[in-house]
């Protein structure tokens, strides 16, 4: 397990602890501990991008929509991928993946309705100071 | 109202347990919004982009079989196809709840033809500071009341649909009813939000009750124009009626997006089905309710809910005439406490004034706020 944007979290932890939380760079690469089907739910709940390392062709980018775990025949385990780069759905057996990378921007991120609460708090209250404040207006993301 | 209860009937007549009363049809998860702590947008660009084909919308539509599709999103009057499928689903006399935040709508109305089957549920979540602030953007709330003039002098059926915080003050609740009223709005929905923690914690807990509180001080005392476009006896529910102790009926607006079939609701996404039989069949119902799941611990939304008053209206004969009797004499308010409202403190003892029954509207966009990843 690796994480590039934060200390390491174990992967263990996520089933004890709900409020644990996945940034991005969290991966996990098969020999590490925990297991690809924790890595999976993971990246299922995150709302970004992942990279997938798959054992027998190139890597794939795209966003996990939908898994199926079970755990009784684990080769019929499967993700659901939307490609980043286009192209139809693919539904990828767990036994073609070697690892997960949660790879893209984490979209939800900053985005909670406490920051927000907590920005309009600060302007209202600037407001009544009767400082100058800028527009908190918030828009859309690009869609790059 | 007809076209619910013939199809509540013909399921209760062929014993069918399960059975879906409004279909949520996703079409695109894009909006012109950025409501903080929105679930249902936030997406990377390339999913963004995506729209479900008008032929994946009439499949489901059928696959489905719900006598009413409500569209939200996303914002659905950004989706390139809404003319195509709004047609197509009148021409199946599915009635229709486009429910849309009606940025776009003074420059797509043209799109549209008045008809009995199609009706603009207009995201308004109050009066012009409140609702400004739960879309975090200034001048929404003006652009949102002309588009509802404008609307209305072309013939359109309108409704709003007003989703309620924690914080929401009842006396500027009730001055917004007043104001839609006053517009000429056909009828008014009013749900709690559904707010996921993941850290359960004793203020949480007690939500619930805070919910009901809230929804007696807004409601316990109507106005005689209000008009609701809701089962009274959900109106009762929220209120904290006795006998109204709901439990959830998570089937009953299944969702259809990008993704697929939506399990278990339209809240929570735990998973997605290809077809709307594996939806059915597959999802383990007994896991879900406020009694069984920390998830939905505190949700009192109408996507829940609103199919369960439903359902009682026309599974038994008592559950029958209390709507009737909610219908045509008030829904019931008989706790002790006294209720402050805009009028000054109004004892809520007894009977009040009736809301329009009609169909359930449904749940649609601002219902959701989560903390996925926020």
């Amino acid at each position: 397990m690796q994480d590039d944007a934060s200390e390491a979290e174990s992967i263990e932890g996520a089933d004890s602890d709900e409020t644990a939380r996945y940034d991005r760079g969290f991966s996990w690469v098969e020999g590490e501990p925990g297991s690809l089907e924790e890595m999976v739910e993971i990246a299922f709940d995150y709302r970004g991008d992942v990279s997938i390392l798959l054992r027998d062709e190139d890597d794939l980018v795209g966003y996990l929509a939908n898994r199926s775990i079970v755990q009784q025949a684990p080769a019929e385990s499967w993700i659901e991928v939307f490609p980043a780069a286009g192209g139809a759905r693919r539904r990828i057996s767990l036994a073609a993946i070697r690892g997960l990378t949660l790879s893209g921007k984490d979209v939800a991120s900053g985005k909670s309705w406490e920051s927000w609460l907590k920005k309009y708090t600060e302007r209202r209250d600037a407001l009544a100071r009767g400082e100058d404040v800028g527009n908190i207006d918030l828009f859309p993301d690009e869609m790059d | 109202m007809w076209a619910v209860a013939s199809h509540v009937l013909k399921n209760k007549l062929t014993r069918k347990k399960r059975y879906p009363l409004v279909l949520m049809l996703e079409p695109l998860f894009r909006c012109n919004l950025a409501c903080a702590g929105c679930g249902k947008i936030q997406y990377p660009g390339h999913i963004l982009k995506q729209e479900l084909t008008p032929e994946q919308c009439f499949n489901a539509t059928d696959e489905c079989g719900a006598p009413i599709v409500s569209i939200p999103g996303g914002e659905p009057l950004m989706y390139s196809k809404i003319q195509e499928v709004v047609e197509g689903l009148v021409a199946r006399k599915k009635y229709i709840y486009l429910c849309t935040n009606a940025v776009l709508l003074k420059e797509k109305i043209d799109l549209f033809k008045p008809t009995k089957y199609l009706t603009f549920s207009i995201h308004m979540d109050g009066l012009e500071e409140e609702h400004d602030f739960a879309v975090c953007r200034e001048g929404v709330y003006k652009d949102a009341l002309e588009a509802i003039k404008l609307a209305l002098s072309r013939g359109f059926r309108v409704t709003t649909n007003t989703t309620l915080f924690e914080g929401a003050r009842p006396a500027r609740v009730r001055e917004f009813f007043d104001e839609m009223t006053a517009l000429g709005v056909e009828g008014m929905m009013v749900s709690p939000g559904y707010s996921y923690s993941k850290a359960p914690d004793q203020e949480s807990f007690l939500h619930r009750e805070r919910t009901r509180g809230l929804f007696r001080r807004i409601l316990a005392a109507p106005r005689k124009a209000w008009r609701f476009n809701q089962s009274p006896l959900f109106l009762e529910f929220l209120m904290g009626v006795e006998g109204r102790d709901y439990h959830c009926t998570p089937w009953g607006n299944p969702t259809y997006n990008l993704f697929g079939w939506q399990k278990p609701c339209y809240l929570l996404q735990e998973g997605y089905t290809e077809t709307f039989d594996e939806l059915m069949e597959t999802t383990d119902w007994d896991q879900y309710g406020h009694d069984k799941n920390e998830k939905c611990r505190d949700c009192m939304v109408h996507s829940g809910y609103e199919a369960t008053a439903v359902d009682q209206t026309f599974g038994s004969l008592r559950g029958f005439l209390a709507t009737v009797r909610a219908t045509l004499l008030g829904y019931r308010w008989s706790g002790g406490d006294a209720i402050e409202n805009s009028d000054g403190a109004v004892d809520g003892d007894g009977v009040v004034e009736p809301p329009a029954v009609d169909s359930p509207e449904p749940a649609g966009c601002g219902a959701a706020r989560t903390g996925t990843n926020a």
